[in-house]
């Protein structure tokens, strides 16, 4: 075609096409492969134990009973003389309800059906788009119990603005979950923390022989992990009391310079927990992990921890005609237990959506089994 | 049926003991044959948070002079001194809301009651006729207007129908439906089975409830349940007396 660009079109054949470069028609691009700008995920510093599920229920709440076991000593007889009468030991019962959560992705039929491979030119039919998405929702319930997981660790409450998303701290919050902590095992847990780990000549392995006496005196069970904050490891280095065991220990040190982490110290085995964080609702990364913290725990164990799982009622077919409403629940309908997804598709117009699920509580039921101290201040 | 719905949100509960008392020191009690009955109305445990009508083991329990049924000896202790011109007595926030619960029960008007205790420490135990015309749930009080004495600080308050002379006491054990003065949905309990009427044995002083601390009155409460003058004919060994 022929003309001047300022003149229209010859009009015998020009048909009033806009004019445009030929590469914009049938230039040709290589695609390379698709990547994921971040990492799908959040981490999950803690040890695979934590994360396990011993019990189940139905729906989102519970209950258990609670013992107060032995550790008094008999009173002193005379031969001969009769028993004393002594008291049973106290029991209880702790009550829980577990946290919901219900998601839908719309997923468009007829945006998906009409994409390219995201690694080629060729049609993808929607699969490889449409497992990808799938997968980052599920991805979502994998974070929530992370984030919730290392908050109740943290600070013993989880907060939730009015809209259900998750909050760093107090501020803004509409629902609290509280996970009954006492004061005295946070802060400076009660005097144990009695001078700043920032100071270099605070005696740190006191501190931590008193948390550990102040441990088997309350619960009994021996503290095993120390969860901590960036800073901590600088305050372990410049300790003078810490020090020397390093100077004195090239094993010791060429760990912790492999690894710039503390490893197994002072009969605690101490795990980074700083790299901890979720992408709120903002797009903002919120850090969980205070950069003074050091929560100690347990081992693990039925307990005193554990992942609870609710269970919640999913429909395995839709618009089935059954004999009555009984007969409906009972053949499409299942129970599940934690996570779960189904999806669904609707007819006029076509369409599809995703939903996710799931019904969990990290359940802290002893919570005098661990401490979340500052260490700093 | 308990009630097994757990309501709320999500989180963890404060957790809810049931707590062992064993008032017996040694060998077993000697029970009234027959067993009496309480008067569940009239009958609580202010010192039960969370389940006041609900009696726990130590409650000392004395006679209805007009009716035969038995209820707590004691709706509290003082927790201030009392001095001469006070027209209030300090009794703490627990035993205030039990004392206006009985006041309502009552029909709302003056509640009349006995305050027992001595002008001063160890002194000559007096039991002094009180009308109670108003209760403050909040700053703990009830108003008697002005007694004209003094008494010290954890002195007795009780109800002036004669059952402020301590007969017998629940025994030993969990808190349990058997000493529950109101029913599933609350309402009080007009009349409730005492099958378990202890009437001797060697007692623990410190698991008693409602004890005061000063020596002339726990003395007078000692004397009370062994008193044949009140009627109470009990045969109780203190397992401090040795």
């Amino acid at each position: 075609m022929t003309g001047t660009a300022a003149a229209a079109p010859l009009a015998a054949y020009s048909f009033g096409w806009a004019m445009k470069h030929l590469q914009e028609i049938l230039g040709y691009t290589t695609i390379t492969k698709a990547i994921e700008a971040t990492v799908n995920g959040i981490p999950d510093p803690l040890p695979d134990s934590f994360s396990t599920s011993n019990s189940t229920g139905l729906g989102n709440r519970g209950r258990y009973r609670r013992y107060i076991a032995e550790r008094r000593t008999m009173q002193l007889t005379q031969f001969g003389a009769p028993a004393r009468v002594v008291n049973a030991r106290d029991m209880g019962e702790v009550e829980f309800v577990t946290m919901h959560f219900f998601e839908q992705l719309p997923l468009d039929p007829f945006i998906y059906g009409q994409l390219q491979s995201p690694n080629s030119y060729e049609h993808d039919g929607a699969l490889q788009h449409l497992k990808r998405q799938v997968g980052y929702h599920a991805r979502k319930a994998a974070n929530t119990r992370i984030a919730t997981k290392l908050k109740v660790l943290h600070d013993g409450v989880i907060y939730w603005d009015g809209s259900g998303n998750l909050l760093p701290t107090s501020s803004g919050a509409v629902e609290t979950h509280s996970f009954q902590v006492n004061a005295n095992n946070q802060s400076q847990l009660n005097g144990i923390i009695g001078a700043s780990w920032a100071l270099s000549n605070t005696n740190i392995p006191l501190h931590l022989r008193l948390l550990k006496k102040r441990a088997r005196r309350l619960t009994g069970y021996k503290l095993r992990y120390a969860f901590y904050g960036e800073n901590v490891p600088g305050y372990l280095l410049q300790n003078q009391y810490i020090q020397q065991h390093f100077v004195r220990n090239p094993g010791r040190n060429a760990d912790f310079l492999e690894s710039n982490e503390v490893g197994d110290l002072l009969d605690y085995t101490w795990v980074p927990a700083y790299e901890a964080f979720w992408e709120d609702q903002s797009a903002t990364n919120q850090d969980i992990w205070n950069a003074d913290q050091v929560v100690f725990t347990p081992e693990p164990d039925e307990q005193w921890w554990d992942i609870h799982e609710g269970s919640y009622p999913k429909p395995t077919s839709i618009y089935q005609v059954a004999a009555d409403g009984e007969a409906a629940m009972r053949n499409n309908m299942d129970w599940i237990r934690g996570m779960g997804g189904y999806g669904l598709v609707l007819h006029n117009p076509p369409t599809c959506n995703n939903y996710y699920f799931d019904t969990f509580l990290p359940l802290l039921k002893n919570p005098d089994t661990i401490f979340q101290a500052r260490v700093a201040f | 049926m308990p009630n097994l719905w757990v309501p709320g949100p999500p989180g963890v509960r404060a957790p809810v003991t049931s707590g062992h008392r064993t008032v017996l020191a040694g060998f077993d009690y000697t029970y009234l044959p027959g067993g009496k009955l309480a008067n569940g109305t009239l009958s609580g445990d202010a010192g039960n948070t969370g389940d006041t009508r609900t009696l726990r083991a130590g409650k000392f329990m004395g006679k209805i002079s007009a009716t035969g049924l038995y209820r707590n000896s004691f709706w509290g202790k003082s927790t201030v001194a009392y001095a001469d011109n006070d027209t209030t007595i300090t009794v703490g926030v627990a035993t205030a809301v039990e004392i206006a619960r009985i006041k309502t029960a009552g029909g709302g008007g003056n509640l009349s009651g006995i305050f027992v205790g001595p002008p001063s420490a160890a002194g000559t135990v007096a039991e002094t006729a009180i009308t109670i015309t108003a209760v403050d749930t909040t700053a703990g009080t009830i108003t008697t207007g002005d007694l004209n004495l003094n008494k010290v600080i954890d002195s007795l308050i009780g109800p002036a129908d004669g059952a402020i002379y301590p007969a017998s006491f629940i025994p030993d054990g969990w808190p349990g439906d058997i000493w529950k003065m109101v029913d599933n949905s609350g309402a009080d309990l007009p009349v409730v089975p005492f099958p378990h009427f202890p009437i001797a044995g060697v007692v623990r002083t410190t698991q008693f409830l409602d004890v005061p601390a000063d020596a002339s009155t726990l003395a007078w409460l000692k004397q009370k349940l062994n008193d044949t003058a009140t009627g109470a004919q009990g045969k109780f060994v203190w397992d401090g007396q040795f």
